[in-house]
C-alpha cells in the first residue's frame, strides 16, 4: 500500500486565497465543507427548502443581460463567426508557422498554416496549448524594480542611464529570434559597442549542429528527409517526440509507412535506445543500448559497413543484443544505399555525431536522405562556459531576454553569476527565477500580443501579427531594445527607419525590415498569407573526413549507472511549466502526470532494492539531486532517464513545485546531459507518481491489433481472425442509417498503422472543447477529463516490448450502451448517427459512464468553471458550453464544426462536401491517422478508408456497434528475423 | 352541535375559500409558468428607440442594421456608426419641432464613441446556440419569432423561446407555407414526401428546395452542444 501522499500547496509567485484557486489546485480537504447538519435540522429546514425551491424554478427569466453597440464595427468581424490570422509561433524552440482561430478579437484556437510547406497545418502540444499561456492570470502585468511597480518611463530613464556610461553590457536572448531581432541585435551593437549578445538554451542543438558545421566546414544544418529513406537508424534521436522539427519529421517519416491493401510497402524503423521514447515506440526493431555504448556502437556500425572485420557479432555478444537482429540491420543498411538513413539525438557528443556524419557518407545519404538548410532558423546557442566566460570580467548591465537561466543552468549557480552584474533586467512573460533575481522585471507581450519574423528554412520568410491588443501593461523584448537605442544614440543613426510613430515602434521596424528587399507592395498580402519566399535548397555540402575521423578518436568511460537526461515532452525545457493543460498532458511512455520520475527498467529497480514511488539520490560530481522511481519496460538495464522542465521554483500558481529538479547537476561539454557515472542510492522517502493508465497488457483481448508486413503480405485478412462478430439481433428498434432513411452517418477511421502515440490530438481536443484540467490529486482518483486519450500496450518481450498506441474516445456506437440507462434522457442519439451529450438535461447519475464499455465518459466532479481570473474566460471557445459540476461529458464529434458545416451547406442548398468537416483531433494529427467524415457517402474518404481489409472494430462482440473503425498496425520486422 | 343554518353557512366559506384559494393558485400558476413570466418582457432602453417609427414607418429593412443576420449565428446590434448614416444627416428635431433629446444622445454616444449598453429582450439561455442565418435563409421571417416588432415602440418579447415552442415549428414544417406564401415550382415528389399528408412545402422564390437534409432537425445536438 502506498502512502498517500498530501500535495503541498503550491508557493504563488501571486498570493491567491484558497476559496479563489481553481479546483484543481486544491486539495480535497479544502473543497469538501464539512457537514453540520444533523437530521433534525434537515428536516425542520426541508419545508423552507421546497417553497423556495418551486418559487424559483417558477421565476425563471434568464437574468437580465446587456446588449452593446459598439461605435463602430471592427473590420472584417461578424460577431460570433471566425477569423483566421496568419502569424509565427516563436514560443518554442522552432519558428512554427501558424494559423490562428479568433472569435470575437480574441485568439481560442491554433493550429499551423496549411500554406507553408514546412508542418503543413500541423502543430505541436504546446503551440496548441499557447492560448491558455496568453490568459494566464499569473502573467506579470507592470514593470517591477526589486519587486516594487514602476512606470516604463522610469524603468526606461535608469535604463538608458545605465547602459550610455556601461563598459561592458551582457546580452543573453534564447536562440528562436527572428532575422529582425539579430538586426536590431546588431544596430544595437554599432551605438553601445561594448554589448555581447550570447544565446542561452537549456537544451540545444550545439553539440549536432555544430559537430556537423566542423566536418563538413560550412554552416548550416542537416535536416532529415525520412520520406526518401527505405531504412532508418536512430541512435537516442527522439525525432518522433522532442527532437527537431517534429511536426516535419512526423510528416515525412509517416509517408512511407502508410500502406495499400493492395501492395503494400512501407519504411523499416531501427531504433537504438537506452529510454523508452515515443520513436523507440513506433521502431520496427528495437535495441537497448546504454547511452555510453552509443559511440563503440557507432565504430563497430562504421567498421561492419565498410566491411572490416566481424566486430558486430562480437559486439552484440559483448552488450547482449540480438545477433540476427544487428546482422540485418548491417546487411539493410549495406543493400539500401541511397536509400537508407542514420541519425542520432542531440545529446550525443561530438565523437558520435562525426561518426554518425562518417555512416551516412559511407550510406550515400548526403542529398538524398538528407539536405542542407545553409541558413538554420534559430542561433545556435552558446556554451554554459563562453557566457561564464563573459562575466569573468566586471559587467556593468547584463539583459536577460526571454529566457530563464537562474532556473535551468546547468550546475543551479547563475544567480552567483549575476552578483557579478551591477544592473540586472530580465525580460519575460512571469515573475520567474530569473525575472525575480534581477533589479528590473520587465513583462513581455505574449506571442500571439507580438509583432515578429521568423525565417524557418532558407528562402522562407513568415511574419507573426498579433491577433489580440495587449492584455496588460507589457512590452515587446524588441521594442524595449529598441527605445534604449533610440534612448542612448545622440541621433538615430543606423535606425533610419520610420519612426515617427512612437507608440508603434518596433511595428515600424518590422516593416521597414520587410521593406528592405522591396518586399513592400506585397507587406498586406503576405501579413494575409503569413509567410513569402520559397524553400531553397541547397547542395550538399562535402564532408571532410579526416576531420571527422580525428573527432570520433574518443572514448566514453562510464561507471556502474548512468543518468540520461531528455527534454520533457510538453514541458519542454520547463519554460510551459505555468499550463496546467501541458502538465496534466500524460507522458506518451509513461503516462505520468504532473511530475517528472527516474525511470529505470524493471531490473534495475530490483537490483537497487527499489520500487515505483520511493524517492533515490543521484549523485554526480558533488551534486545530488532526489527524484522518485518510476519503472518503465523497455529502458535499458543500469540507466536512470529523467526530464528536464519540472521542479520549478517560481513557474507560477501552476507549475511552481511540481516535481523535480535535476538542474543541480552539472555534465561536461561534451555531454551537458548525459552523465556516464553516477552514483545512485536509495533515499528511504516515498513520493507519490500519479498517471492515467497503470496497466500496459491487453490480456490477449483483440484491443489494438498489429501484425508484421510478411504475414500481412500473405493474409491480407489477418486483422479479422481475432474478431468474434455476433449476430445482431435487435431488442427494440433503432434508427436506420441506411441511405435511403439519411444523407448524413459521421464515422471516423483511426489508422493505428500511422498513430505515433504523441498526444497532440488530446491538447488539440482540450482546447477546442473547452475541457478543464483536474490537478494531480484528481487525476489520481482516476478523474482526469481527456475526451480522447492515447491507450498504451505493451506486448512481446518483457524487457524489450513492443508498444501498441491507441486513440481512445468515445465511439458513437449505434447500439449505445449509454443511452440506455440514461433516466432523463441526457444522453440521445442523432439520426445522424452522433451519441449526442446534453449538458442541461443531465443530473449526474453517472449511470452512462458505468455502462460505457470503452471508459470515455467524464464527469464533472467540481466546478471547474470557478476561474482565477476573469481573463481566464477568454480563452473559451464560444461555441462549446462550459459544463457545470455534476454533469457528465464526452467527445462529441465536434458537433459544433458539424453543425457550422451543415449551416453552410444548407444555406447554399448543397450537401455537406467530403472533407467540410475536420474534427479537432484530426486537424491536429500530424501523421493524419484520424479520418472522419460521412460513411454514407460511398465515395467519402472515411468510407474508402473503413473498407480497408485492415479495418476493424474495438469490442466489436458486444454489437454495440461503434461508429469508429481502427485499421490494424503493420510492422515492418527484417523478414529473416 | 351547530345549527343547520350555521352549518350551511360553514359549508359556504369554506366552499368559497377553497375555489377562491384555487382560483388564486391557478392564476399564480399561470402567472409564474415559465412560458409566461418571459413572455411580454419589455424593458426600458437607454435611448427610446422605435421600431414602429424605423422599421413601421419608415419601411427601413431589418437587414439594413441587423446586417448579419443572412450570414452568421447573431443578428448584430448595429454599430452607433450605422445610425449615423442617416442620423448625421437628417435634422435633429422630432416631429413636434423640439430638438430630440434621444438623437442628442446617441450623437452624444458617438462623440465620445461610448458603446450603447441595451437590455436584451430576446435572449436563450447560453447552452441553446440558436443561428439566425439558417431561419432566414430556410424561409423564417423575423416576425415569426420577433412578432410584429414593426409595430412596437418598446420592443417587447412576443414569445416565451422555449423549448417547446422552438420544437412547435421545428415538428411541423407546415407553419412555413402559411407565413412565407411563395410556391417553389422545383419541388418533386421527393422533396415533399416526408411532409404531413395535404402539406407542400413552400418558400420563398430563389430559397433552395427542402431538400430530406434541410428539414428542420429536432435532435439535441441541433441546438445543445
Amino acid at each position: 500500500m502506498v502512502e498517500k501522499h498530501k500535495l503541498e500547496k503550491p508557493q504563488n509567485s501571486l498570493p491567491i486565497p484558497a476559496q479563489l484557486k481553481p479546483y484543481a489546485l486544491r486539495t480535497h480537504e479544502e473543497v469538501s465543507t464539512p457537514l453540520t447538519m444533523t437530521r433534525r435540522s434537515m428536516l425542520k429546514n426541508s419545508a423552507a427548502w421546497l417553497t423556495m425551491a418551486y418559487g424559483l424554478a417558477a421565476c425563471d427569466r434568464v437574468p437580465p443581460r446587456k446588449i452593446v453597440s459598439r461605435p463602430n464595427l471592427p473590420e472584417y468581424q461578424t460577431p460570433g463567426e471566425a477569423v483566421y490570422y496568419a502569424s509565427t509561433w516563436t514560443d518554442g524552440n522552432y519558428p512554427y508557422p501558424m494559423l490562428v482561430k479568433t472569435v470575437d478579437g480574441r485568439p481560442i484556437k491554433i493550429d499551423g498554416n496549411p500554406d507553408v510547406a514546412i508542418n503543413f497545418g500541423k502543430s505541436t502540444s504546446s503551440m496548441q496549448a499557447s492560448t491558455l499561456s496568453l490568459y494566464d492570470p499569473d502573467r506579470l502585468r507592470h514593470p517591477l524594480k526589486d519587486g516594487k511597480k514602476v512606470s516604463w518611463e522610469d524603468a526606461d530613464k535608469d535604463i538608458i542611464g545605465k547602459l550610455k556610461e556601461a563598459k561592458s553590457v551582457v546580452l543573453v536572448t534564447r536562440s528562436n529570434i527572428g532575422p529582425s531581432e539579430r538586426d536590431l541585435v546588431k544596430r544595437f551593437q554599432d551605438i553601445q559597442p561594448k554589448l555581447r549578445h550570447l544565446v542561452y538554451e537549456a537544451i540545444h542543438d550545439g553539440l549536432r549542429q555544430g559537430t556537423w558545421e566542423e566536418v563538413f566546414e560550412q554552416e548550416g544544418e542537416s535536416l532529415p528527409k525520412f520520406s526518401q529513406a527505405d531504412i532508418i537508424l536512430s541512435l537516442e534521436s527522439d525525432f518522433l517526440g522532442t527532437d527537431g522539427i517534429v511536426p516535419e519529421n512526423v510528416r515525412e517519416f509517416i509517408t512511407k509507412r502508410k500502406i495499400s491493401d493492395k501492395n503494400p510497402t512501407m519504411s523499416r524503423l531501427y531504433m537504438v535506445e537506452s529510454t523508452m521514447s515515443v520513436t523507440g515506440s513506433n521502431a520496427d526493431t528495437r535495441f537497448r543500448l546504454r547511452s555510453s555504448q552509443m559511440l563503440s556502437f557507432t565504430k563497430a556500425l562504421l567498421a561492419s559497413l565498410r566491411g572490416e572485420g566481424k566486430e558486430l557479432s562480437e559486439y552484440a555478444k559483448k552488450h547482449n543484443l540480438s545477433e540476427t537482429n544487428l546482422s540485418s540491420l548491417v546487411s539493410d543498411l549495406n543493400s539500401h544505399k541511397e536509400k537508407s538513413l542514420v541519425v542520432a539525438g542531440p545529446h550525443h557528443s561530438k565523437a558520435v555525431q562525426a561518426t554518425v556524419a562518417l555512416i551516412n557518407q559511407e550510406l550515400g545519404a548526403f542529398g538524398k536522405t538528407l539536405a542542407w538548410n545553409s541558413k538554420p532558423a534559430t542561433l545556435s546557442a552558446n556554451s554554459q562556459e563562453e557566457i561564464e566566460q563573459a562575466f569573468s570580467e566586471e559587467v556593468d548591465v547584463f539583459i536577460c531576454m526571454g529566457t530563464n537561466p537562474v532556473y535551468s543552468w546547468a550546475g543551479n549557480d547563475f544567480s552567483n553569476l549575476l552578483k557579478k552584474a551591477k544592473l540586472t533586467i530580465a525580460h519575460g512573460l512571469y515573475i520567474d527565477e530569473t525575472m525575480s533575481a534581477c533589479t528590473y522585471a520587465l513583462p513581455s507581450h505574449h506571442n500571439l500580443e507580438s509583432w515578429n519574423d521568423a525565417a524557418p528554412r532558407d528562402g522562407l520568410y513568415t511574419f507573426c501579427q498579433p491577433t489580440i491588443s495587449k492584455l496588460h501593461d507589457t512590452r515587446q523584448e524588441a521594442e524595449s531594445l529598441l527605445v534604449w537605442a533610440r534612448g542612448i544614440s545622440k541621433d538615430s543613426k543606423g535606425l533610419d527607419y520610420r519612426s515617427n510613430d512612437t507608440e508603434n515602434l518596433w511595428y515600424s521596424y518590422i516593416r521597414y525590415y520587410a521593406n528592405k528587399d522591396k518586399k513592400e507592395r506585397q507587406w498586406i498580402k503576405s501579413l494575409e498569407k503569413g509567410v513569402i519566399g520559397e524553400i531553397v535548397t541547397t547542395e550538399f555540402p562535402k564532408l571532410n573526413a579526416d576531420k571527422a575521423n580525428k573527432l570520433g578518436e574518443a572514448s566514453v568511460a562510464s561507471g556502474e549507472y548512468e543518468l540520461l537526461v531528455t527534454p520533457h515532452h510538453s514541458l519542454y525545457d520547463g519554460r510551459f511549466a505555468n499550463n496546467p493543460w501541458l502538465q496534466e498532458l500524460p507522458d506518451p511512455t509513461t503516462k505520468l502526470v504532473w511530475d517528472n520520475a527516474a525511470m529505470l527498467s524493471h531490473t534495475t529497480a530490483k537490483k537497487l532494492g527499489v520500487e515505483m514511488n520511493d524517492l533515490i539520490d543521484i549523485q554526480a560530481g558533488k551534486a545530488t539531486i532526489q527524484l522518485p522511481v518510476l519503472p518503465v519496460k523497455g529502458i535499458a538495464d543500469n540507466v536512470i532517464v529523467a526530464t528536464l522542465g519540472h521542479g520549478r521554483e517560481k513557474a507560477g500558481t501552476i507549475g511552481s513545485k511540481q516535481g523535480h529538479s535535476i538542474s543541480a547537476l552539472k555534465g561536461t561539454p561534451d555531454s551537458p546531459w548525459h552523465f556516464p557515472d553516477v552514483k545512485v542510492k536509495k533515499n528511504g522517502e516515498k513520493y507519490t507518481l500519479v498517471r492515467t493508465q497503470k496497466y500496459f497488457s491487453m490480456e490477449d483481448r483483440p484491443l489494438a491489433l498489429d501484425t508484421t508486413l510478411s504475414k500481412f503480405k500473405k493474409d491480407s485478412e489477418v486483422f479479422h481472425h481475432k474478431q468474434h462478430k455476433p449476430s445482431y439481433s435487435q431488442l427494440h428498434d433503432h434508427y436506420d442509417y441506411s441511405i435511403n432513411a439519411t444523407p448524413y452517418k459521421w464515422a471516423m477511421a483511426i489508422d493505428l498503422n500511422s498513430c505515433i502515440g504523441c498526444n497532440t490530438c488530446m491538447l488539440a481536443c482540450q482546447v477546442e472543447n473547452n475541457i478543464s484540467f483536474v490537478g494531480k490529486e484528481e487525476c489520481s482518483n482516476g478523474r482526469e477529463m481527456h475526451w480522447i486519450r492515447i491507450d498504451r500496450y505493451e506486448g512481446g518481450d518483457e524487457d524489450n516490448p513492443t508498444i501498441h498506441h491507441q486513440p481512445m474516445l468515445c465511439q458513437h456506437c449505434d447500439n449505445a450502451p449509454c443511452e440506455s440507462v440514461c433516466p432523463v434522457q441526457a444522453t440521445a442519439h442523432s439520426p445522424d448517427g452522433l451519441n449526442e451529450m446534453v449538458y442541461n438535461r443531465c443530473v449526474g447519475t453517472r449511470y452512462c459512464a458505468n455502462n460505457c464499455p470503452y471508459k470515455v465518459r467524464r464527469f464533472n466532479y467540481y466546478d471547474y468553471r470557478d476561474l482565477r481570473d476573469s481573463v481566464q474566460e477568454l480563452a473559451f471557445n464560444p461555441q462549446v458550453t462550459v459544463r457545470s459540476r455534476g454533469v457528465m461529458e464526452k467527445c462529441t464529434f465536434c458537433v459544433q464544426r458539424i453543425n457550422s458545416a451543415k449551416f453552410e451547406a444548407k444555406n447554399d442548398g448543397k450537401e455537406v462536401a467530403d472533407g467540410a468537416i475536420q474534427t479537432a483531433c484530426q486537424e491536429v494529427c500530424p501523421s493524419q491517422a484520424i479520418h472522419f467524415g460521412n460513411i454514407n457517402d460511398p465515395n467519402s474518404h472515411v468510407a474508402q478508408i473503413a473498407k480497408s481489409s485492415r479495418a476493424y472494430k474495438v469490442l466489436e462482440e458486444i454489437n454495440v456497434r461503434p461508429s469508429i473503425s481502427y485499421l490494424g498496425k503493420v510492422r515492418n520486422p527484417s523478414e529473416n528475423v | 352541535m351547530f345549527t343547520k343554518r350555521f352549518e350551511r353557512r360553514i359549508y359556504i366559506a369554506v366552499t368559497v375559500a377553497l375555489s377562491s384559494g384555487l382560483l388564486g393558485f391557478s392564476f399564480f400558476l399561470y402567472a409564474m409558468w415559465p412560458a409566461n413570466i418571459v413572455t411580454g418582457y419589455e424593458p426600458d432602453q437607454p435611448i427610446n428607440f422605435s421600431h414602429k417609427l424605423h422599421a413601421g414607418e419608415m419601411k427601413i429593412s431589418c437587414v439594413y442594421c441587423h446586417s448579419n443576420v443572412e450570414k452568421g449565428a447573431h443578428a448584430t446590434i448595429p454599430p452607433i456608426s450605422t445610425c449615423m448614416n442617416c442620423h448625421s444627416q437628417v435634422h435633429p428635431n422630432n416631429r413636434s419641432g423640439q430638438p430630440s433629446e434621444e438623437i442628442n444622445l446617441l450623437k452624444k454616444h458617438w462623440e465620445e464613441k461610448t458603446p450603447i449598453q441595451w437590455e436584451k429582450v430576446n435572449d436563450v439561455a447560453d447552452f441553446v446556440y440558436f443561428n439566425h442565418s439558417r431561419h432566414i435563409s430556410s424561409g423564417v421571417t423575423c416576425n415569426e419569432c420577433h412578432g410584429p416588432i414593426e409595430t412596437m415602440t418598446v420592443v417587447r418579447r412576443q414569445n416565451s423561446l422555449k423549448m417547446g415552442w422552438c420544437l412547435d415549428c421545428h415538428n411541423t414544417p407546415k407553419k412555413q407555407e402559411v407565413v412565407t406564401g411563395h410556391k417553389s415550382e422545383n419541388m418533386t415528389s421527393k422533396d415533399t414526401e416526408h411532409l404531413p399528408k395535404g402539406h407542400v412545402a413552400t418558400l420563398p422564390e430563389g430559397h433552395p428546395i427542402v431538400t430530406k437534409s434541410t428539414r428542420a432537425p429536432i435532435n439535441c445536438s441541433a441546438c445543445h452542444r
